[in-house]
């Protein structure tokens, strides 16, 4: 078949090649050697607020109407997650695994196009491997920056990957979160590990502990569950981890897998990564930093690399197989 | 014996203890959540086979047929306060290309500990240095693949894989403890469906189905004054309903002919799920741990993809 009768495959599906764990919440007191490790709780708060939100005109600028409507009662009820006072060190654990990233589709209909998206990926594994991906991810574990919250106001973070028998120690603080330059021995050591799993050299399953010093008593930030239809009872819940009576705090493995894939900085007039997502999508700010009409969307890309031969440039071609390593589900209909 | 590889021989089983699964599809059918449905695993089994007889000195070694005992199921859910409906959490998606919210597709998800018992075919008992190949694989493997759609995150410390042969089967059952094997009942099914055709003729395993899943509050006496509960499944153990496979409801199309298939390589069919009930049962209380294995059959005649027991 002659390469420019190539069309996507109608159904085409990707599974993620860094399987991530959730994270599980726990704590110690970095002052006592002797401390045990203990589980971080959610609780449960019920708590008066106060009106805080922006008022109508009409209300704001009647002296009458407003301090009754400022006094009522804001009742609420929400979970909440925080060290005990004798306690001053966030431990998060996760496990990272690495699947070889061979290219092959979890599901493809359509085997001529296979075999074209799989010779683009062999393509790229030759001649740029998958070196720069390893090191970014590696430099995403290292510095932290999957505690999200939590990494804002610790005063210490240490961060400790093991791999079978071996282990690394890394202080996150070290490694600024918007640069991928860092020139650290332990950090390429880690990239190498990352890098054999991706190859297929070996199975590797990363186990990650992060220590972070952030005061006694201090609030910690699991997860906040996504409910439906919860009625008005509970405004805010947060994840719990395993067994739900203990309450056992936690992060979603999709939340850490988000901060690990943070390395996209190729989007046009980059000032800092973003997640690698199909339209650089950053929920945070609301706003998809790859738009289809720049031509710099995923989807741009990768039909013009694998259907048209057009090779974009390598640091769109990282992208493109990043947003592969991230898995998804990216056939076409033929209805867009 | 298995009915895909009726020609080799059932000569071992590996038990893979205590796997950690999380968001695994808790949603087993159109009918039926909390448990992933037994296809997932039977299929998993399957994927695990056709990659360990790639391997070099396995060749002829083939996998089929899978105990599930299940440690530890937590449903992802959400109950506002008992007596409430429990509902599913849920995931929030990227953004969509405008930077607008995405819409929610419903999910339900689980994280499960489950033990699998897996019966090992091929033509010659295997070596010891085959023996020690095949556990070391397989330990790997099922880490780097899906089990009902969710990710295996973790296998027991000490002993993650060990193979027994087959007349020595009943030695798993120790290693099991505790969990729960999940098995079939056909009988209490059939009994329950003549139970209540002594009441009424018409009475047919559907009624009998949805009755397992009835409580009938009757009074005592004339006046109301006191209640009992009553369920048909008192005292016949812990019966839940199951999907156990699919029945055709259209011709099977030949590869490639059905638009939007997931793959082209196979023939395909639209299906829809078949019901039954299961049964979780303590392992010491099977008397045969080899008769609950679960696998996987086709019969062509009445297009009925199933998963059953060995019927020996």
């Amino acid at each position: 078949m002659a390469k420019n009768d190539l069309k996507t495959a109608s159904v085409l599906a990707f599974e993620r090649v860094l399987d991530i764990s959730d994270a599980f919440f726990w704590q110690k007191d970095s002052q006592d050697k002797e401390s045990k490790t203990s589980i971080v709780t959610v609780q449960e708060k019920s708590v008066r607020g106060t009106i805080s939100n922006r008022l109508k005109n009409a209300i704001a600028n009647n002296l009458v109407k407003l301090d009754p409507e400022t006094q009522k009662a804001n009742l609420q009820k929400v979970d909440a997650s925080s060290l005990d006072e004798s306690n001053d060190t966030l431990v998060a654990k996760f496990t990272c695994k690495v699947l070889p990233f061979t290219g092959k589709p979890n599901v493809c209909n359509d085997q001529d196009y296979q075999q074209a998206l799989m010779a683009v990926v062999q393509d790229y594994q030759q001649n740029q491997g998958v070196g720069e991906l390893a090191k970014r991810y590696a430099t995403n574990i290292v510095n932290a920056r999957w505690l999200w919250r939590n990494r804002v106001g610790a005063e210490t973070i240490t961060v400790m990957v093991s791999f079978n028998d071996d282990a690394l120690m890394f202080n996150a603080k070290d490694f600024a979160l918007n640069t991928f330059n860092h020139d650290d021995k332990d950090l390429a050591q880690l990239a190498k590990w990352i890098e054999s799993g991706l190859t297929g050299e070996k199975f590797v399953i990363l186990s990650v502990v992060a220590y972070a010093k952030i005061g006694y008593g201090q609030e910690v930030y699991p997860s906040q569950e996504l409910i439906l239809d919860t009625g008005n009872k509970k405004s805010k819940v947060l994840y719990r981890v395993g067994d739900v009576s203990k309450n056992h705090a936690g992060m979603h493995s999709q939340k850490v897998s988000n901060a690990i894939r943070t390395i996209d900085d190729w989007y046009p007039d980059a000032k800092f990564p973003i997640a690698v997502e199909p339209y650089g999508a950053v929920t945070t700010l609301g706003v998809a930093f790859r738009q289809p009409k720049q031509k710099q969307d995923f989807y741009s890309l990768f039909d013009n690399w694998v259907l048209k031969g057009e090779v974009p440039d390598i640091n769109q071609q990282h992208y493109v197989m990043g947003v592969l390593i991230r898995g998804g589900v990216f056939g076409e209909s033929g209805k867009e | 014996m298995s009915f895909i590889y009726s020609n080799l021989s059932c000569i071992g089983y590996v038990l893979i203890k205590k796997i950690k699964i999380i968001n695994a599809n808790a949603i087993s059918s159109p009918l039926t959540y909390g448990f992933p449905a037994i296809t997932g695993f039977t299929g998993a089994v399957h994927a695990l086979s056709r990659k360990v007889s790639q391997i070099d000195g396995l060749d002829d070694v083939r996998l089929d047929g899978v105990l599930i005992a299940c440690h530890e199921c937590q449903v992802q859910t959400y109950r506002e306060s008992s007596y409430k409906d429990f509902t599913f959490i849920q995931t929030r998606n990227p953004l969509k290309k405008d930077g607008k919210t995405a819409s929610i597709i419903e999910e339900g998800r689980c994280h499960l500990t489950v033990s699998l018992v897996i019966g090992i075919y091929a033509d010659d008992y295997l070596e010891d240095e085959q023996v020690e190949l095949l556990n070391n694989k397989v330990k790997d493997l099922i880490q780097q693949q899906r089990i009902a759609g969710g990710s295996v995150m973790g296998l027991d410390k000490f002993e993650p894989v060990s193979f027994l042969e087959q007349e020595d089967i009943s030695k798993f059952v120790p290693k099991l403890l505790p969990a729960f094997v999940l098995t079939d009942a056909h009988d209490s099914l059939q009994a329950i469906t003549q139970q209540l055709q002594a009441k009424n003729p018409n009475a047919t395993a559907l009624d009998a189905l949805l009755e397992t899943a009835t409580l009938h509050h009757v009074p005592n006496d004339e006046h109301g004054s006191s209640w009992s509960v009553e369920s048909v499944k008192k005292g016949r153990g812990w019966l839940v309903p199951i999907p156990v496979g699919y029945q055709g409801i259209s011709p099977k199309f030949d590869a490639g002919q059905m638009q939007n298939a997931r793959n082209s390589e196979y023939p395909s069919q639209y299906v829809e799920a078949i019901y039954s009930l299961g049964k979780w049962v303590f392992p010491y209380s099977i008397e045969k741990l080899a008769t609950a294995l679960w696998y996987q059959r086709y019969d062509e005649t009445q297009d009925l993809y199933l998963v059953s027991h060995k019927s020996d």
